[in-house]
């Protein structure tokens, strides 16, 4: 993955183990570095943008705190953002997990041609992906972000969420399903709106 | 054409992770200033603690530098005193046993002997005259006591004692200590006259010890005595002048045996034994030894009453729709204070009673809204999360049970003294009662008021187990604090 590729190697190294020395101007360098791509993922992960924030704040301090574990820090764009993934995934487990999932009536086994979705992509813009995946609802939101977004495998995912395997198989489907409708009535209407 | 799930997935994933997988959002600039500032803080913190564990390093190898050597100057004195005082035993029984006493010599050797130890105990440096006076006078005095013809062969000419070699001042160094080494074999002293015929005398020590080898000490007529010589606290010589009359050869039997030097022994014997007083410790543990834990028999009734100040833990519990911050106590006596009342009886230490406990606490705090405030102050900037304030107060009334345990302790300084440690469990006396259970204590004085009737009073603390929740993000551990004053009244026998 070309998420966090570093372009400076040596610089980047020495930078963590400046943090790993407690180093304040290291760590706001590292900050200034991953800010931006880890509130990305925060906004992902969230319902809400004030949730992301307070992901952000936590996580952040999190990556701070654990990064004296840090063996190999030329991983550390990788590192990064997985502690932060993970974060949002306890934040999830903690908080959200106990509300009630909202059973979505807009299951249906869609069947789709070939240049539909294909189509359908090419309408939309960032913000409203982002945007619509928000709108799932959090078990889907969840599953949709760690497979097709970060990579995860159902068995990671079924780990990281206390789910089975096959949990997290059924609501990638239903969420799949979900988001393309919803993407498709948005991009309708993004492609209206141009 | 209809795609497979995979194929669908397949190009879902391409697509979201080339949108959404580079995807950067910058922060906010207040969350960016509250991670910094809480970054810096952080990095306060690990100082301040660093420091605290430096100090408290230091401070805890002072104190088992302290430790460790206190009790090894302890062994070392306690196992030195006996030694000294053994030593300081000897000392005495020697002297006692020695056959010449001060009281015992001849005026003039005597004189010289107490002269010699004065100096020798006061200062090293004896002055060259003044044991030159004392040798030319002990000389003199042999001379008169000497018999007719030797007077009359010695006399004629005068004597002198040559130094084998050497300044005067090194034989002050070497004298003493060729004497010190010999003992009852005299040591011969050849006499020198103008004929060069040569006499010997005796010089005569006390030291039991075989000596070595001593060369023979010349006198020569015409010169001085030596100082070093008759100098020395060791030896003192007296003129015999027996062995001069039975020697044929004009032997001179010069001065008297010398004096034990004893009192280098009684010096350090005596600076010693002004550091031998040790028994404090032990006076101390002795005391301590005498603080008792009193058995409690019969039965007691207990009437117990507790004014109580109410303290809080807050546990922030997340919530994704609302924030909670600046939690506040309320400082205002009557928004935290209680108290508790409880009835009860007590056997062989063990108190059992009923307890009513009247609480309130009072906190206020903010639901963080999405509104900031930068503050200026001397060129650095605060931004501050404006909140929405909000109180929470709650009154709690509570019935239980207690069980304590108390421990009467009699100490000779401190009086009577009490100890407590329960548990109570106790339900709200409310629609929703709600279950407690707290684990207090206390300690204190006991004040005998009158024949079976004792006051204890003392400080109280109580520990709650369970937390309350008065709103969705806020959980609070309620803790009290109070003095204690009971009543305890010994159930008459009959």
């Amino acid at each position: 993955m070309k998420l966090f590729r570093s372009k400076q190697a040596n610089s980047l190294t020495e930078l963590v183990k400046a943090c790993q020395k407690q180093d304040h101007q290291a760590q706001v360098q590292l900050y200034e570095r991953y800010k931006g791509r880890l509130m990305g993922i925060c906004l992902r992960y969230a319902r809400t943008e004030a949730e992301a924030e307070d992901i952000f704040q936590e996580g952040i301090l999190k990556i701070f705190d654990r990064i004296g574990d840090l063996k190999k820090p030329e991983s550390v764009d990788s590192w990064v953002k997985t502690v932060m993934i993970r974060y949002a995934i306890d934040y999830y487990n903690q908080v959200t997990k106990g509300q009630k999932q909202l059973i979505s009536t807009d299951y249906i086994e869609t069947e789709w041609e070939s240049d539909d979705y294909q189509n359908l992509f090419s309408k939309l813009h960032t913000e409203v992906l982002l945007e619509t995946i928000n709108e799932l609802p959090e078990g889907y939101r969840m599953v949709i972000n760690l497979y097709f977004v970060d990579g995860y495998s159902h068995a990671e995912i079924a780990q990281l969420l206390g789910i089975s395997e096959g949990t997290s198989r059924s609501q990638l489907l239903r969420g799949r399903n979900l988001l393309i409708k919803k993407l498709d009535l948005k991009g309708v209407k993004q492609h209206e709106k141009f | 054409m209809k795609n497979s799930n995979h194929e669908l997935n397949k190009a879902l994933r391409k697509f979201l992770q080339h949108s959404l997988g580079n995807h950067a959002v910058a922060p906010k600039p207040a969350v960016d200033a509250a991670i910094l500032k809480a970054l810096q803080q952080k990095q306060l913190d690990q100082e301040r603690s660093k420091q605290r564990r430096k100090r408290i390093g230091t401070a805890g190898l002072a104190l088992l530098l302290v430790l460790f050597i206190l009790p090894l100057t302890w062994t070392v004195m306690q196992r030195s005193t006996p030694f000294l005082n053994q030593e300081n035993t000897i000392t005495r029984k020697v002297i006692e046993r020695s056959p010449v006493r001060p009281e015992a010599m001849p005026n003039s050797s005597r004189s010289l002997s107490e002269q010699n130890v004065s100096s020798s105990s006061n200062d090293n440096t004896l002055t060259a005259s003044r044991s030159a006076r004392h040798a030319k006078r002990s000389v003199a005095q042999t001379l008169e006591k000497l018999p007719e013809i030797v007077t009359a062969k010695v006399s004629a000419k005068p004597y002198s004692i040559a130094v084998p070699a050497g300044k005067s001042g090194q034989n002050e160094r070497s004298a003493p200590e060729r004497f010190a080494s010999s003992h009852n074999q005299p040591q011969k002293i050849r006499v020198i006259n103008n004929r060069s015929t040569y006499q010997t005398a005796t010089l005569v020590t006390n030291k039991q010890s075989t000596p070595p080898v001593a060369p023979p000490v010349v006198i020569n007529q015409g010169s001085s005595l030596p100082v070093a010589y008759v100098s020395s606290a060791e030896e003192t010589l007296v003129g015999t002048t027996d062995s001069l009359l039975s020697d044929p050869v004009e032997e001179l039997t010069l001065l008297n045996p010398i004096v034990l030097p004893t009192l280098t022994h009684l010096q350090i014997a005596s600076t010693f034994r002004t550091i031998q007083p040790l028994s404090r410790p032990y006076q101390a543990k002795s005391r301590r030894q005498r603080t008792v834990i009193e058995e409690t028999n019969g039965l007691h009734w207990l009437l117990n009453v507790v004014p109580l100040t109410t303290r809080q833990r807050v546990i922030l519990l997340p919530n994704s729709e609302a924030r909670v911050q600046d939690v506040r106590f309320s400082s205002q006596l009557n928004q935290s204070a209680g108290y508790k009342l409880t009835v009860g009886a007590e056997k062989k230490g063990f108190q059992v009673m009923l307890s009513y406990t009247q609480l309130q606490m009072r906190s206020t705090y903010a639901y963080s809204t999405d509104r900031y405030v930068v503050e200026e102050n001397k060129n650095q900037y605060s931004i501050k999360r404006l909140g929405t304030p909000a109180t929470t107060a709650l009154s709690i009334q509570l019935a239980g049970v207690v069980v304590r345990k108390q421990l009467v302790i009699n100490n000779p300084v401190l009086g009577r003294l009490f100890a407590n440690v329960g548990l109570e469990y106790a339900r709200s006396l409310e629609s929703a009662p709600q279950q407690f259970l707290f684990a207090s204590a206390s300690v204190g004085k006991l004040i005998e008021l009158a024949q079976g009737t004792t006051l204890c009073i003392g400080p109280y603390v109580d520990y709650s187990f369970n937390k309350l929740q008065p709103v969705e993000q806020l959980q609070i551990r309620p803790y009290q604090a109070g003095l204690s004053f009971s009543i305890r009244l010994k159930q008459p026998t009959h």
